[in-house]
């Protein structure tokens, strides 16, 4: 792989992916029905058209889409994404101060997601034919079919406020307590999203289990276990990358069920705060972070691509 | 007049007793200190806990639940329950709210009223902002006079209406004249319309005022240690606070932030929080039973809540269709299939509590027994339509999930619209966009009804009834009505003796004409778990310091 090559394009495609992400999400923003001067008020009292025409020349709210876009981005590249309208803090601030709790939950949900999902695959090709396959794949649907908000609900009822075993609420202190906050609410994300990838996984474990490769190993005389370590699940490596990159980036577009939940104070909750109240700077801040994040997801995988799946390399050559 | 209450957010009103002139505030501390440590006398204790006074011990800390979280700390903006139960610890307004509503000395010691229109407040001397700074007269004027900034657009503005100057006449002397006698300005100091900031704190916050980066800084029981944003607020024991005889119990206090009721419940129900005010009606059966862990308890509020006829354009825009939905609508049966015994059907926006702050309470209980309670009667509702020739016409109500009460009040306004023959349309609307209902006049002419939760400010009636002016901000029913306008005016220009008589004939208009329809009044549910002493239980929460009077729990 030419990594300069592959690098330039990335960033290409990063700083492409920046403009036009952010500004149709602020031309829809913009569209969208509702006033933000009237949030920028305090929403939830009569004001009267003299002071929303006062807040709305204050905040550039009066100028044209295309007027109000480049003034925001104009900031932005300097490094000022602006303040909030519904809290006046800056937009920085604001993702600073929500970013450890989403990092947390996304990485431990990332965690459960991968090596539950590999872990439900192996075994479910490991039983292929025995009696209890039909449990597993049986889980795998029902897994599937759980929404996140179910999954929480469930969870927190169960093992936050009958057992006590872990907290109903709140994002804790220190990397123990927020690890120790973020294991119910990782594990109700999660959920949903293992059956995706032990039927991915499971999938291309068994294609390869009926390859020639495959075939030659236990003719061989092989062990069942060394075949599904060295011939079956390293080849199936790349599917099972790929598809977990996918789920990361699916994750990160959840949390806001169980951040509600759970009462995690994580990004998820503010994106949707803004969105809702259209506080446009907050929600330009947390999409440029989430693109940003999702475009660096995308190019570590296809970067593994050719460490996990050798035969690409070869094909790499041949272009 | 009033300042709003919405759906989420509410505004609470604060009703104060010194309405007018002689009564001023006694120049002693003020004694709206512990006496309310367990609840009001008319409170209903449902488990065990708080039946006695407890002396509180001290603390190092105990955590609050507020639902929705707070946004920021300018008072100015201060509309919801969220904001003016955290920011009543922080910040002191002129008056300091009793339990019972009424306005005791806070940062004013006392107040002349040379005539109708001329206020003179004496400010209390030897008060320490949290920075170390001292009150002056020209604090109070900065306070004040920011929120008659158009760009602040706070919405305390209806309040000071009439204010024609506010000037320091001494070092802790300010002078307010009113363009006309306006007793609501008055009683409206003990709110957040009348809180005191520092001058230099204002000046150099500019903007910025009230943001999690840059706090406030006033003279409260406690000051602001750390905020942020979707998830705590964190205050600190203020030791050099005025009030020796009421500084703080407890060290710290934290607020913690929930969207969903039931987050806030489990937190409650796991400990992991200490107290909530206004506990969500989805709360009440889990915490009920949640005896081991703290005492849920019920007293009187100020909050009532009102189906408003928002479009006088279409079919709710005649008076006979208002009627034939309260009478097509059995409010006993919804407020018992809802609430239970925790609510009652109200008979005006003004509720018992703001009434009982003026007058005694059987003349109170006599100036609402007085109203039509439109008692449930579908076929003088069919009869009211069928006069005003509105059989077919399609009514469009506006609703968001608030609490588990709302669905199923707005689902019986379609049925019992239906059922008198016209054709409700029932949209759902996000909680934002709820909100800007109650800003947007031209919103809310796309609907015929939509509900609202409004709360006195302070303890007058006439702090709800001035809502419905011709005009006024807050007359969400876009309602004008001249005989209703000169009887307002009557009221606000009488004397203390007399005003009560004509604030009722207000009411009576009110209660003629129903642009505002009032449903019912849920009573005020506050939890407090095993660990602390129980907090008041009044709306003065909103206003007035409360965390001050919770401490530990003694060892039973």
């Amino acid at each position: 792989m030419n990594w300069k090559r592959f690098l330039l394009g990335r960033a290409a495609a990063l700083v492409g992916m920046l403009f036009a992400v952010t500004f149709i999400v602020f031309s829809l923003l913009f569209l969208a029905p509702g006033d933000p001067a009237v949030f920028l008020l305090g929403g939830g009292t009569t004001v009267n058209r003299d002071a929303i025409e006062t807040v709305r020349a204050a905040h550039g709210l009066d100028l044209p889409l295309w007027e109000q876009y480049f003034r925001w981005l104009g900031h932005a590249l300097t490094g000022d994404l602006g303040y909030s309208y519904q809290t006046r803090e800056s937009v920085t601030g604001a993702i600073l101060g929500r970013l450890p709790a989403s990092i947390l939950l996304i990485a431990i949900a990332a965690v459960f997601t991968i090596v539950g999902g590999v872990l439900l695959g192996i075994v479910s090709v490991l039983l292929q034919g025995h009696r209890l396959s039909g449990i597993v794949n049986g889980l795998i649907t029902f897994g599937a079919g759980v929404p996140a908000f179910v999954s929480a609900t469930l969870l927190v009822s169960l093992f936050a406020v009958n057992l006590g075993w872990f907290p109903a609420s709140g994002a804790g202190t220190g990397l123990l307590g927020m690890t120790y906050h973020a294991l119910l609410p990782a594990a109700a994300l999660s959920f949903g999203y293992i059956p995706t990838i032990a039927r991915v996984s499971a999938s291309a474990m068994m294609d390869l289990a009926r390859s020639s490769h495959v075939d030659v190993a236990m003719s061989r005389g092989l062990s069942k276990g060394g075949i599904l370590k060295r011939h079956v699940i390293r080849n199936a490596l790349w599917p099972m990358v790929n598809i977990s990159g996918v789920q990361l980036i699916i994750l990160t577009m959840v949390t806001v069920y169980v951040e509600t939940i759970f009462a995690l104070p994580g990004l998820g909750k503010l994106l949707i705060d803004a969105v809702l109240r259209k506080d446009f700077p907050v929600v330009q801040g947390v999409i440029l972070l989430f693109v940003c994040f999702f475009v660096l997801v995308n190019s570590v995988v296809d970067a593994l691509r050719p460490v996990v799946e050798p035969t690409s390399r070869v094909e790499n050559r041949r272009e | 007049m009033m300042r709003a209450v919405s759906a989420t957010l509410v505004v609470g009103l604060i009703v104060t007793g010194c309405s007018s002139g002689e009564d001023t505030p006694s120049a002693t501390s003020t004694d709206a200190s512990n006496e309310s440590q367990t609840g009001s006398s008319s409170s209903t204790q449902d488990s065990g806990g708080s039946d006695a006074p407890a002396k509180p011990t001290e603390i190092d800390s105990f955590t609050w639940g507020i639902s929705p979280g707070v946004a920021h700390l300018d008072y100015a903006q201060a509309h919801t329950f969220s904001v003016n139960q955290t920011l009543a610890n922080i910040c002191e307004s002129l008056y300091q709210m009793r339990p019972d509503l009424s306005n005791g000395p806070g940062l004013a010691e006392s107040v002349d009223k040379p005539d109708t229109t001329t206020l003179i407040y004496h400010i209390r001397a030897n008060v320490q902002f949290h920075d170390g700074s001292t009150l002056t007269a020209d604090d109070v004027v900065a306070s004040l006079k920011r929120q008659l900034d158009p760009e602040v657009a706070s919405v305390w503005t209806g309040y000071l209406e009439n204010v024609a100057s506010i000037d320091a006449t001494g070092p802790l002397e300010v002078t307010v004249k009113l363009s006309k006698p306006d007793p609501l300005f008055d009683e409206a100091m003990g709110s957040a319309a009348g809180v005191v900031e520092s001058a230099k704190t204002l000046a150099e916050a500019g903007d910025k005022y009230g943001s999690p980066e840059v706090g406030v800084n006033c003279t409260g029981p406690y000051s602001l240690a750390s905020y942020k944003t979707g998830d705590q607020i964190v205050l600190e024991r203020f030791d050099g606070y005025w009030d020796k005889e009421n500084v703080g119990y407890a060290k710290q206090v934290v607020f913690r932030f929930f969207d969903e009721p039931q987050a806030l419940t489990n937190a409650a129900a796991t400990g992991e929080i200490d107290g909530i005010y206004r506990l969500p009606l989805e709360g009440h059966k889990q915490l009920l039973d949640a005896k081991d862990a703290g005492s849920l308890d019920f007293g009187p509020s100020v909050n009532v809540v009102n189906v408003i006829a928002s479009n006088p354009d279409g079919p709710m825009g005649d008076v006979r269709l208002r009627k034939a939905l309260m009478y097509a609508v059995d409010r006993n049966a919804l407020v018992a299939a809802t609430y239970g015994e925790r609510a009652s059907v109200a008979k005006s926006p003004a509720p018992l509590t703001a009434w009982e702050a003026i007058v005694s309470p059987e003349q109170a209980q006599q100036y609402l027994d007085a109203l039509d309670d439109y008692a449930y009667d579908v076929d003088k509702a069919k009869q009211l339509v069928a006069e005003a020739g509105a059989e077919g016409q399609t009514v469009h109500i506006a609703t968001t999930p608030f609490n588990a009460a709302w669905p199923v009040f707005a689902q019986n306004l379609v049925t019992a619209l239906n059922s008198i023959g016209l054709n409700a349309q029932l949209e759902t609307l996000s909680r934002p966009k709820y909100l800007q209902l109650f800003a947007d006049p031209d919103m809310r002419r796309e609907y015929d009804l939509f509900a609202t939760d409004y709360g006195a400010a302070f303890g007058d009636p006439l702090s709800v009834l001035a809502a419905s002016r011709t005009g006024a901000g807050e007359n969400y029913a876009s309602w004008s009505n001249a005989d209703y306008d000169k009887a307002l005016d009557d009221a606000l220009a009488a004397d203390d003796a007399t005003r009560p008589d004509l604030t009722a004939k207000v009411q009576q208009i009110l209660n003629d004409q129903l642009p505002w329809m009032p449903l019912y009044n849920a009573d005020l549910a506050v939890w407090t778990g095993k660990k602390i002493t129980p907090a008041p239980l009044s709306d003065s929460f909103q206003w007035a310091p409360w965390a001050n009077k919770i401490g530990g729990a003694p060892a039973s």
